[in-house]
């Protein structure tokens, strides 16, 4: 036989027996794709980001290898309700000071121990104690946690720092965590727990599913685990986390069954809204715990962002409408105060809002003293008007950029974009100078004011800015003194209208994340733990 | 040459070894020093990563409170001791991500460097005496295109066509050890590592078998009256192999690993140069230092193989 028959031959068997590789049966499994690793699959020292957060925090919750103690109801933050877990009842004594927390004696380990109180006392031990290098939780268990003790194998209190009549945010700390087996670590130094390397590849866990197999940067297998304390649970065998780094594979992935979930991403957009238009995808889609915008570097001498009224100009001058329709794709939605959209309640109607207005921007600029000169941008005491913007190229960042750099043009204001690598923004951001103005992306958790006095207070750990006003440091002070849901609200209200009229950031929009899952999945329902939980609605139903 | 020249040959590498080790581990752990950013901003989340005393904790627990120059010195003594540290990003021991990761690119490299050699050795005599015809255009067409195609590319396009259009073979990497799933995901990864070494090295055979022809004991050869085919494989391609051999041994084995970097990360292969990869994104040092360490054994052998095997294929050489 010839060559060119030899070829033929074998392309016309590869034709024939190898479509039987692509795709996957339908066995139970669900297939979750993820960027990266996760890592350490220790709950208290897992360090990689977002595949962490779904293999334990964001699983855990609902429960995937860990578990919560309490979880909070669907109905989200708002109604600051529990439901029992673990942890079956609860009361407070001492003047709510401590906390008596009772729990089920039917949770077993993976490895078939009884989880008890002891398990509770170890991992708070691991927290607390500063050899361990555990850097989990340890901010929450600072303000808390006082002491802690062991009543029986089922009954564990915790007296707490401050005392919290409303019961909500002390049970919200002191429960939100995963727990770690005291009789596997019983022998082991505290400093090592973090480095148990058995531990940390397959973990001994007491939620539904047990980590059946695993290989680094490629995928990890769960398996049900079938003395699970909720019984009947969980509904899928198996769950497979495909670890698929590049965005095209990702999608060619979904597109032939390889696996159940796709994000939207503008690389295929037409294509998967064809998906959702012709039923072979059912779209989820729900605003995710990020935002961003633009942080003002107050430390920068001659930055003329520190002038209020020039903030405010660029703020009217920012047609944010436009970048999240045309730059993101709508995959982002315009922010109308700096509280996100996840917690619908607590955004203040009556903040001052910043529609896209370039003669409102022109007109703010003038009373900052800038007059029109050369080449059509404003000038001031003979200096331009201008805005050093370093940003990271690639991907969206690049169109930001240019985009931010076009709207500044249109109100006078020159903006010097220069392009810089991952690690000298990261020098920015940590607080070197060099900038007038950079993109940030900023998370928000339940508990608002949490997540913005660490940027915005004068002291705030993050705020490495120079940024300084004292209403919002007694806001926040404020804010921490008091636990009645409603005067939080209203504190959270003013913390609004003194940052949009101050803008020491500029919040540009929020990601929203969208995702294709495969039409035979579900029901799903967003839950207040966002969005990885939807997943396991699927488990549940 | 003798095999006593070989063993003084390979005890004076040997020897030089453990300096090179040195210098090398060094000049990349100081480089770390002072290139921009900390790897505990990669450790921690973001907004962990600035407060004071929580980092202070994973600073602590990861050593890195100490002196660059204590830490070097612990890296290295642990590292002989069998102990490489723990990735700071992974927060997994690094010897068993190296060794695990180091199998699945030896695997992934195997078939094609197994099969590269005969069928380009083949191709690239066989072109070299049909030089100049419309096969050899043709072929020296497709793999100077093979040549010129970027991994990144060539990879996304064997992915568009096997995995989009014709749902041959899937997009995302393995899902299990079961051997058939990981030689289905291992095919595209291959036929793209194949594609790029099987034209670099016909097109190196071509050129020198071309050269070889012209020389004057080729054409005393042809007037002796010798047939062809005796010319071509006996003298020709005989010579032509001293400076293939030492091509292959350095080009196959560097090139082939170096080759395979983008495509792991294409294809979603769990090798070495992931890890690589994303260690350097990190600054996840102690997963750089081993993976370097392993990139430099490899190459420090692959030198030694090719002047062993060039002393060998020519006996004008000797090994000093």
């Amino acid at each position: 036989m010839d060559l060119k028959a030899t070829v033929a031959v074998a392309l016309c068997i590869a034709l024939l027996v190898l479509p039987g590789a692509v795709g996957t049966k339908k066995d139970n499994t669900f297939r979750y794709p993820i960027t990266e690793d996760p890592g350490s699959l220790n709950p208290l020292f897992s360090t990689s980001g977002d595949a962490s957060n779904v293999m334990i925090s964001a699983i855990g919750y609902d429960g995937g290898i860990f578990g919560p103690l309490l979880d909070v109801s669907y109905e989200g933050f708002q109604k600051r309700e529990f439901i029992p877990k673990i942890i079956t009842s609860w009361e407070f004594k001492n003047n709510d000071s401590t906390i008596i927390y009772h729990l089920r004696n039917d949770v077993l380990w993976h490895d078939g121990v009884k989880l008890t109180a002891h398990d509770i006392k170890f991992t708070y031990d691991v927290i607390t104690n500063p050899e361990s290098g555990c850097v989990q939780y340890v901010d929450d268990f600072d303000t808390w946690v006082k002491d802690y003790r062991v009543v029986d194998d089922y009954t564990f209190e915790v007296d707490l720092k401050i005392s919290d009549p409303y019961h909500f945010q002390s049970i919200y700390y002191t429960t939100g965590i995963n727990l770690l087996p005291y009789h596997y670590f019983k022998d082991m130094p505290i400093s090592r727990v973090g480095f148990d390397d058995n531990f940390n590849n397959k973990p001994i866990g007491y939620g539904p599913y047990v980590v059946k197999d695993r290989v680094v940067n490629s995928y990890v297998t769960l398996e049900r685990f079938d003395k699970y304390y909720e019984k009947g649970y969980p509904k899928i065998d198996r769950v497979i986390y495909v670890i698929i780094p590049e965005v095209y594979p990702r999608w060619v992935a979904y597109k032939n069954g390889e696996i159940d979930m796709v994000a939207r991403s503008n690389l295929y957009l037409d294509e998967f809204n064809q998906y959702i238009e012709n039923k072979k995808m059912t779209i989820y889609s729900f605003p995710s715990r990020y935002f961003n915008g633009f942080r003002i570097n107050f430390n920068e001498k001659n930055n003329p962002l520190k002038d209020p009224l020039v903030r405010q100009a660029v703020m009217y001058a920012l047609d944010r409408e436009l970048l999240c329709e045309v730059v993101n794709q709508n995959t982002t939605v315009p922010l109308k105060t700096i509280v996100t959209n996840r917690y619908p309640d607590m955004i203040n109607p009556d903040t001052k809002q910043y529609p896209y207005d370039p003669e409102k921007a022109k007109s703010l600029l003038a009373q900052a003293g800038y007059k029109e000169g050369r080449g059509g941008y404003l000038y001031k005491d003979g200096r331009r008007l201008e805005i050093h913007f370093p940003y990271v190229g690639g991907g969206s960042q690049d169109d930001v950029a240019e985009w931010f750099n076009a709207m500044m043009r249109g109100v006078g204001i020159y903006a010097n974009i220069e392009q810089i690598d991952a690690a000298r923004w990261r020098q920015l951001a940590d607080g070197a100078p060099g900038w007038d103005i950079i993109s940030i992306s900023m998370s928000q958790d339940a508990f608002i004011s949490d997540s913005l006095d660490f940027w915005f207070m004068t002291d705030g750990s993050g705020n490495r800015a120079g940024y300084s006003n004292s209403t919002l440091d007694s806001l926040f002070k404020a804010w921490r003194d008091t636990l009645d849901p409603d005067e939080q609200k209203e504190i959270v209200y003013q913390i609004q209208d003194v940052i949009a009229e101050d803008l020491p950031f500029l919040y540009v929009q929020q990601a929203m994340v969208v995702r294709g899952y495969n039409p035979g999945i579900g029901p799903l329902k967003s839950s207040p733990w966002g969005m990885e939980s939807l997943m396991m609605e699927y488990y549940w139903m | 040459m003798g095999s006593s020249g070989i063993k003084n040959y390979i005890v004076k590498r040997v020897v030089v070894l453990p300096f090179t080790f040195l210098a090398i581990t060094f000049l990349v752990f100081m480089i770390y020093q002072l290139a921009p950013g900390d790897p505990i901003d990669f450790v921690l989340p973001p907004q962990q990563a600035m407060r004071p005393e929580i980092r202070e904790r994973a600073v602590q627990m990861y050593g890195l409170d100490k002196p660059w120059l204590e830490q070097y010195w612990i890296w290295l003594t642990n590292f002989f001791k069998g102990d490489w540290g723990y990735s700071f990003k992974m927060n997994l021991p690094v010897r068993d991500l190296v060794v695990e990761a180091l199998g699945f690119t030896v695997l992934l490299n195997l078939v094609p460097f197994i099969t590269v050699l005969p069928v380009s050795i083949w191709l690239g005599k066989k072109m070299a005496v049909k030089a100049n015809t419309f096969t050899d255009r043709t072929v020296m067409g497709v793999t100077l295109m093979g040549r010129s195609i970027p991994s990144l590319v060539l990879g996304i396009l064997l992915i568009w066509i096997f995995a989009d259009i014709l749902k041959i073979f899937p997009a995302s990497g393995m899902t299990s050890r079961d051997p058939w799933n990981i030689v289905v995901h291992m095919v595209l990864p291959m036929i793209a590592i194949l594609i790029g070494s099987f034209a670099a090295l016909q097109r190196f055979v071509r050129a020198t078998m071309l050269e070889v022809l012209r020389e004057d004991y080729i054409k005393t050869a042809r007037s002796k009256g010798l047939d062809e085919k005796t010319v071509i494989n006996k003298h020709a391609f005989r010579n032509t192999l001293v400076p293939v051999s030492t091509w292959i041994v350095g080009y196959i084995s560097t090139g082939l690993f170096a080759g395979s970097f983008i495509l792991e990360i294409v294809f979603s292969w769990p090798g070495l140069a992931r890890l690589i990869v994303n260690a350097s994104l990190t600054q996840d040092i102690y997963l750089v230092m081993a993976d370097l360490v392993m990139f430099s054994l490899i190459g420090f052998v692959v030198f030694i193989l090719r002047d062993i095997v060039y002393a060998y294929v020519d006996p004008r050489v000797s090994l000093r």
